[in-house]
């Protein structure tokens, strides 16, 4: 097979410079769990995590809020995508463009929103008590009496677009004539649902979910906007601030991460079962079922009513911006445009804006290049070591974004190995290589996906024609994948624009800000400070989802999922 | 790429638009010297030092400086960022200098105050090599945090003397600041590090969510917060996390310490009633932490998070430093509803000090920066009102002056606060170092075990407590102190703590953890069954 010759020189090159800008790092920063103070090696510190009742807890929790979450945003993604795709109804447009608007809002400013959504103070009782059914002397706390299903809620409805988009590139690209042939013998809607268009997306599906589990399971924004620390998330990035006196963290890091390479593992078991040829793409192209009567109209409620709950963050933020004061009412009481001048004129954040524009670009076209050639290589290729590859290519999702970038700073230190990258000094090659590390399970997900659903048979048809493997590459498999690298590519791209821990660790000049940092140290400002960080907060709102709307305008309008972005 | 075109231009101008919006002039031009400062202040701070800095220089004829701030996070961050710093700088030093690495003896030595400086082994040479060094990691000055890390910091070798005690003699001592207040050291004897301002813990409180769960009279006294209606409407700050609100902890034993010292008609010091009615003193200090924590929202693991979550209503009373109160309170809007307190008697100044690290690559301008901030011209940037002449331009800092003469009359109108100053207020309180400075992190500890990592068991105790119609017998197992008693954290915890073998501080935690559960659920259980 020709595809053996240069994938024999891939797969060895892809797990140096992965292992250079991964692995490394993260053995840096995991040490500390096998070795003693005396510099021996030992295990009593991750078998003390066992024992230890809080950490016990703390990881059930977040085991059940994994489960909660991925249920939740199977219940609310698929029908969605399903919806958005299949049919035609009132609004549809519009309302496609709120889908990613959840994950246009750093979890630390969208947590200032929910705040004046949820606290007792917030617009929730304000409206409840409107209506006589609170009462404003005792106003139920949602956010600390409800914790673990606020949580559950909160991320499920951040994290629904990564579902979203993988499922509705997959719908978009799947062969029509095999749910058509299904009609035609007879199959009512939901037996062709059943048994032909969710097991053809099967890979998308499976891949989006087992991403929100492992994603839901060390998520920390949330948690730590709940004042939920029962969680092994918190309890890493708390235990990180003591970590001189306190090797257990690390024990808890690496517990968290066999648990989550475990995961991942078996998910690959089961999704290898799975016959994925049978959705192959065609030339044929699905257009949308109009609706009709009430149905329609049904549709637009539902998209209405899961969109404006995921996009409430936003709003709340939004408003916060513009706010006077907002204490105890359902609306603010006063609206004015000051914060915004006094966020935007702030010297910070005219050089963060500039930074963050070129650490994301780069990072991103890495992530593209990187993810792609990794797929290639898992999916197409019979080198030995590629699924151990995969596998150590999806593990930064389970590693905690401190954690990393802790590992960062240990390799470039003064004295060290890559002491020119020494962020001290210029943090641009790390904080690139950090954000691309932390977003590729992303894109290489969104590629193995595109992939998987390539049926072979039309790269060997090229083949047979005569065409070289790199004109196959660039003419037939880069076209029929762009939808997925581009839904990988987005994701990455605005998820490493609101990156927070590594941002935080590891630009420590001023003149390095990238924007979250310029949000954070704006937020942290005593008096209006959070008022200053919603302000800037909405400013990046509407910068992604431009630059979103944008690149999907100029991209070809085969974009599977984003075609309605 | 026309139907693109709307999107493009909308970009611009969001990109433009903070351009446009800059101000003409910049606070920090960018020069040829350059002063790196290592700090845990915020933005405010920064930018109005920086900007009285320049000022600072300019009348004295001198080239505007580019400071470079360096801001890895908070104190206790900062602390561990210093630790690894020296000692990964040591560790190049050392081998360039001796030709071989240094040892895992040494590099635990060579910043260790109780290490000798006599003898042959490599402990003692590590430990005199490093302070006859000029060993630095690029940064020349640690500005803010806590008088208790400085002296860590000065005791391990990390600072040294920046001359401020001889260049600026009537700065110090009885014409100016002294050296301790109240009990506190505000400056060191070796002029390693000086405070610049002064700051202590006290009380915020939000006036309608106090009236709302009916309580009218503000609070006054840390035990103000042990009221049963504030269950779950307290913010408090983990001491592990920060050492200020470590300190409020300790103030809050203290004060119930010498409380029960004056019970006992203050026995001699150095006697065993002295002794006892500490120990009962330190034990009644805990009951009421334990009461607080009962009633607690969360514990933050920032300070300034408290302010403005109880400016907000999310928390109806919170533990803070008394600036975030201040500031917080200064809002327009929410003024009325944002009050805030310095407990009676329960809460001392604390200094907020400056020190010139070693191997500082700029030592000069460090000390001309330290002579600014602690001079008159820096404390009336701390201090006065925005716009006055000399003070902040941008943001009121309300930062309590160190210098006494801030507080003469010419000077006290322009102050933001003109009313706290730390040398009346330190009158009645009286921080005895020797009673609980030694256990500082124990404190922390305990804290810890007793109220946040059994927060879960502790908040249904006491919600199973209020809602007793017969709570005695719950109520005497409540306060049942015995495990993390005064006896206890001198002579079990405490010495597990230091002895630097983090599998018995665990074993330790573990065990403290499961045993205080159990007494809480067992006075859930007494509070909710029939007698």
């Amino acid at each position: 097979m020709k595809w053996r010759g240069p994938s024999a020189l891939m797969l060895p090159l892809l797990a140096l410079v992965f292992g250079v800008l991964f692995l490394w790092p993260l053995v840096e920063s995991m040490r500390g769990a096998f070795v003693d103070q005396q510099g021996n090696f030992t295990l009593a510190y991750v078998s003390a995590v066992f024992q230890n009742p809080v950490y016990l807890l703390g990881f059930r929790n977040s085991l059940g809020i994994a489960f909660g979450t991925t249920l939740l945003t199977a219940l609310v993604g698929i029908p969605l995508a399903l919806v958005f795709q299949r049919w035609e109804f009132p609004g549809r447009r519009w309302l496609a463009a709120l889908v990613p608007l959840p994950l246009f809002v750093p979890p630390f400013v969208g947590a200032l929103g929910i705040q004046r959504l949820l606290g007792p103070n917030g617009a929730l009782n304000a409206a409840l008590g409107a209506i006589g059914l609170s009462d404003p002397a005792a106003p139920v706390d949602w956010l600390r009496d409800g914790r673990f299903f606020a949580v559950i809620g909160l991320t499920a409805l951040h994290l629904y677009p990564v579902l979203y988009f993988n499922l509705s590139a997959s719908l978009a690209n799947l062969n029509p004539e095999l749910e058509r042939a299904a009609e035609t013998l007879g199959a009512s809607h939901w037996r062709r649902l059943w048994r032909v268009t969710l097991p053809m997306t099967a890979p998308s599906l499976f891949a989006s979910l087992t991403i929100v589990f492992i994603w839901s399971l060390t998520e920390l924004g949330v948690p730590l906007l709940c004042d939920y620390d029962r969680v092994t998330s918190v309890q890493i990035f708390v235990g990180l601030k003591d970590i001189g006196q306190n090797p257990f963290v690390y024990g808890l890091v690496t517990v968290a991460l066999f648990a989550t390479v475990g995961l991942y593992g078996l998910s690959r078991l089961f999704l290898r079962k799975l016959d994925v040829t049978a959705g192959a793409k065609g030339a044929a192209r699905r257009e949308r079922r109009p609706l009709r009567g009430a149905v329609r109209w049904a549709c637009t409620g539902f998209a209405l009513l899961v969109l404006g709950a995921a996009a409430l963050p936003n709003l709340a933020v939004l408003l916060l911006a513009a706010s006077s004061d907002w204490y105890g009412t359902v609306l603010p009481s006063g609206f004015t445009l000051d914060h915004f001048r006094s966020a935007l004129s702030h010297a910070l954040v005219v050089p963060s804006i500039a930074q963050s524009l070129r650490y994301v670009a780069l990072s991103t076209a890495l992530d593209l290049v990187l993810g792609f050639a990794i797929a290639w290589v898992v999916v197409r290729s019979n080198a030995p070591g590629r699924k151990l590859l995969d596998a150590l290519a999806m593990l930064p999702l389970s590693v905690p974004g401190l954690v990393m970038a802790f590992g960062y700073l240990a390799i470039s230190r003064p004295g060290r190995p890559l002491a020119m990258l020494d962020p001290v000094r210029d943090p641009t090659v790390l904080l690139v290589v950090a954000y691309a590390m932390r977003r590729l399970p992303f894109v290489l997900r969104s590629a193995e996906a595109g992939l998987l659903q390539l049926s072979k048979s039309v790269e060997d048809a090229a083949q047979s024609l005569g065409a070289p493997p790199r004109r196959i590459l660039r003419r037939v498999t880069l076209p029929l994948v762009l939808p997925h690298l581009l839904a990988g590519g987005l994701f990455a791209f605005a998820l490493s624009m609101l990156e927070v821990s590594d941002s935080l660790i590891l630009a420590q000049q001023q003149a390095h800000f990238p924007i979250t940092k310029a949000i954070f140290e704006l937020s942290q400002l005593i008096g209006e400070g959070r008022l200053l960080a919603a302000a800037l907060g909405v400013w990046a709102m509407l910068l992604l989802a431009t630059t979103v709307w944008v690149a999907r305008r100029l991209v070809s309008d085969r974009a599977g999922g984003y075609s309605d972005v | 790429m026309k139907a693109a075109l709307p999107g493009l231009v909308l970009l611009s101008a969001l990109l433009v638009l903070p351009f446009a919006l800059r101000p003409a002039r910049q606070a920090d031009p960018l020069g040829v010297r350059r002063l790196v400062v290592l700090t845990p202040h915020n933005e405010a701070i920064r930018y109005e030092m920086g900007r009285g800095f320049q000022r600072y220089l300019r009348a004295r004829g001198q080239a505007a400086v580019h400071i470079d701030w360096r801001n890895p996070g908070g104190t206790s961050e900062i602390s561990r960022y210093l630790s690894s710093e020296y000692r990964s700088a040591f560790e190049r030093y050392f081998a360039a200098k001796n030709g071989r690495p240094l040892s895992e003896r040494g590099a635990l030595a060579f910043a260790n105050p109780k290490q000798s400086l006599t003898g042959d082994d490599e402990a003692a040479e590590a430990r005199r090599q490093f302070l006859d060094s000029n060993v630095g990691i690029r940064i020349d000055l640690l500005f803010g945090g806590g008088s208790y890390e400085f002296m860590t910091h000065a005791a391990a070798g990390r600072f040294v003397d920046s001359g401020i005690l001889t260049s600026r003699p009537e700065l110090f001592g009885e014409q100016g600041i002294p050296q301790t207040v109240g009990g506190v050291p505000y400056w060191d004897g070796q002029g390693r590090w000086v405070g610049v301002c002064v700051s202590a813990f006290g009380i915020c409180y939000n006036r309608e969510a106090l009236g709302r769960l009916g309580i009218t009279r503000a609070p006054k006294r840390w035990s103000d917060l042990a009221d049963p209606r504030l269950a779950g409407h307290i913010a408090l700050v983990d001491p592990s996390k920060s050492g200020s609100a470590g300190k409020a902890f300790e103030m809050m034993l203290q004060q119930a310490m010498s409380e029960a010292l004056a019970r006992a008609g203050t026995p001699a010091p150095g006697s065993a009633e002295e002794a006892a009615a500490l120990s009962r003193g330190f034990d009644d200090g805990l009951r009421l932490v334990r009461k607080l924590a009962g009633n607690s929202r969360y514990f933050a693991d920032q300070a300034s998070k408290v302010s403005q979550d109880v400016q907000s209503g999310s928390a109806a009373v919170g533990t803070c430093i008394d600036f975030y109160g201040r500031f917080d309170s200064d809002l327009p809007g929410p003024q009325q509803r944002l009050g805030f307190a310095l407990p009676e008697g329960g809460s001392a100044m604390d200094s907020d000090p400056i020190a010139l690290l070693r191997g500082a690559p700029s030592p000069d301008l460090g000390k001309s920066f330290i002579d600014f901030v602690i001079g008159p011209e820096g404390q009336a940037v701390w201090s006065y009102k925005r716009g006055t002449p000399g003070g902040p331009e941008r943001y009121a800092l309300r930062r309590t002056p160190i210098l006494p003469l801030m507080f003469e009359p010419e000077r006290r109108a322009n102050l933001s606060d003109p009313d706290d100053n730390p040398y009346v207020a330190a009158r009645s309180f009286t921080y005895h170092a020797a009673w609980t400075g030694p256990l500082f992190r124990a404190l922390s500890f305990v804290i810890r075990v007793m109220c946040v990592d059994t927060e879960v068991e502790l908040h249904e105790a006491t919600a199973a407590l209020a809602a007793s119609p017969d709570p005695g017998p719950a109520r005497a197992v409540f306060d049942d102190v015995t495990l993390v008693s005064y006896a206890v954290v001198k002579s079990e915890i405490a010495p597990a703590l230091n002895s630097g073998d983090p599998l018995r501080e665990v074993a330790l935690q573990n065990r403290l953890v499961s045993a205080l559960k159990n007494q809480y659920e067992r006075v859930t259980e007494l509070a909710r069954s029939p007698r």
